[in-house]
């Protein structure tokens, strides 16, 4: 959907960081409604550069709406402020498609008895976003009781969207509907708050389920309540391994949910982030929105969050495990045939899952990966590591390329062994 | 001045709009394609969507913008032309107008 709008000449890395810290700067500035005059920046800094830091960001249609009819706005680079333009007019349009599906999964639930909250950014979108466009996501996560997954994933398919393997040993599943080759809608349904081993136990399902709140801007669907918004947008920073975790999205969804509280409000987040012990993760959180956006944060509540954690016992590092986790996902999930399909996933999956997983092709290899398969399933998942799925998926693919390239001769003898063995062509 | 007033405007119903700031963001669900419309033609959706008919739908906007008639005629004959090609609206014939 997007184009680029030009490819940006390459610095030094030591001078990228140091004009992507002031770029950065220079959008807090303008994100918090102070004057951003383009003058102000350094002139090796290109519209490009400053375009590519808002996307990595997730910022430019938020950036746009922010900028648009400010004076200062006529003074930023002519392709600049198309490139936001559109940027913005592409989150909306998606904001809309995304909602229109959305509604059709949620109706089939609903039609069903089953509870569901809507969380992270399509949730904050709709309650604490003037225009949910300017929320640049990428999915929408949707949480519910493991107890009423298989029912779930009934209405999944019943409301026409298909459902993509792995389901049981993440925690979550994903689940798409195809709009053109080019794209498709995909919400993550998830049965713990987060997928990090470390934090999945914060907020149980039905815990999070009682104090929620309805959204009117989405037809009476039920969100986390503030407070729980914002220590799950504090955790998830710290528990996802695929973004940067200073994406100013995040840190601006903190800003934005600590100024909605009262401080009373806060000061009960700063105590429920101490009682379930993740005050690092969230006086983390909080540090960057009062360095990014000024967030207002009294000393009470920094005081509390500073409160150093627990330490980590036997029977806690045990909760807070993969193994942990899975033994509790097995005993909860509600019924023979999705505990073999968490079996299944974690220990045999199907020969192309396995084939895909590692990008190989060849036939000849799956010997081999199931070996490491079974062999990573006991020593990566059910150690106690707190790690998440993609994590390990990541060291497991790491080991399945080492194997590739350092097996050399001797692994290329003992596959033709094998397949002369199997009788395999 | 004929062609218009002698149809009437159908929104299709597989699209979804949204205004922002004075501008609309129009998403056709069936080629998910999406258009964007600037003040002027906020305002003649904002109309159409009221189901405002061709005939009042100019008049309207002689009495709210400082613009020639022929040239507002040839504006929103363009603007309606537009949005016809990308299957937003289907002009419908009256069949009562003489």
């Amino acid at each position: 959907m997007r184009r680029r709008l030009a490819v940006a000449a390459e610095k030094p890395e030591g001078l990228l960081n140091k004009l992507n810290h002031i770029i950065d700067r220079f959008l807090c500035q303008a994100l918090r409604g102070e004057p951003a005059l383009w003058e102000e920046l350094p002139s090796n800094i290109s519209a490009v550069e400053l375009y590519d830091r808002c996307q990595h960001h997730g910022v430019s249609a938020l950036l746009y709406h922010a900028m648009h009819h400010r004076p200062e706005w006529p003074g930023w680079p002519r392709k600049l402020r198309r490139e936001l333009d559109e940027a913005s007019k592409s989150g909306i349009a998606q904001d809309m498609l995304r909602a229109h599906h959305l509604q059709l999964l949620l109706t089939s639930l609903r039609q069903q008895g089953l509870r569901v909250i809507l969380t992270k950014g399509e949730a904050l979108a709709a309650s604490h976003y003037t225009t949910p466009g300017t929320r640049a996501r990428c999915d929408s996560d949707l949480f519910i009781s493991i107890t009423e997954l298989m029912h779930v994933q009934q209405a999944v398919l019943d409301a026409g969207f298909e459902i993509h393997s792995p389901i049981y040993k993440s925690h979550q599943f994903t689940v798409t509907r195809m709009l053109d080759p080019s794209h498709n809608v995909r919400f993550d349904i998830h049965w713990r708050i987060q997928n990090a081993p470390r934090f999945a136990r914060v907020l149980s399902f039905e815990e999070a389920y009682a104090g929620s709140a309805e959204l009117a801007e989405l037809g009476g669907t039920r969100g986390l309540n503030v407070i729980d918004a914002l220590l799950l947008a504090c955790i998830h920073r710290c528990g996802n391994e695929r973004h940067d975790r200073d994406r100013l999205i995040w840190i601006y969804d903190i800003h934005l949910l600590l100024s909605s509280l009262t401080d009373s409000g806060r000061k009960d987040f700063a105590q429920k982030a101490v009682n379930r012990n993740v005050q690092k993760a969230c006086w983390d959180g909080v540090c960057r929105a009062i360095t990014s956006f000024h967030t207002a944060v009294p000393d009470q509540v920094q005081e509390l969050l500073r409160a150093p954690e627990l330490k980590q016992t036997w029977s806690r590092k045990y909760a807070e495990s993969n193994l942990g986790l899975l033994v509790d996902d097995w005993q909860l999930l509600p019924n023979r045939q999705a505990r073999l399909g968490l079996i299944r996933e974690l220990f045999i999956p199907s020969s192309d899952a396995l084939l895909n997983k590692y990008h190989k092709t060849s036939k000849y290899w799956l010997p081999f990966l199931y070996f490491r398969q079974i062999l990573g399933g006991f020593t990566e998942r059910l150690l106690l590591r707190d790690e998440d799925s993609e994590q390990i998926e990541q060291k497991e693919d790491w080991f399945a390329c080492t194997v590739a390239e350092t097996g050399g001769l001797a692994g290329r003898l003992v596959i033709n062994a094998y397949s002369m063995i199997m009788g395999l062509p | 001045m004929n062609t218009l007033t002698t149809h009437r405007i159908v929104i299709s119903s597989d699209v979804l709009s949204q205004e922002v700031a004075g501008e609309t963001v129009l998403l056709d669900l069936t080629s998910e394609k999406y258009f964007g419309l600037d003040h002027v033609g906020t305002r003649v959706w904002q109309l159409l969507s009221e189901g405002t008919p061709l005939s009042e739908l100019v008049a309207l906007l002689l009495t709210e913008y400082e613009v020639d008639e022929d040239q507002l005629q040839s504006d929103v004959s363009s603007l309606l032309e537009s949005l016809q090609e990308a299957g937003l609206i289907q002009l419908e014939k009256e069949s009562h107008v003489s």
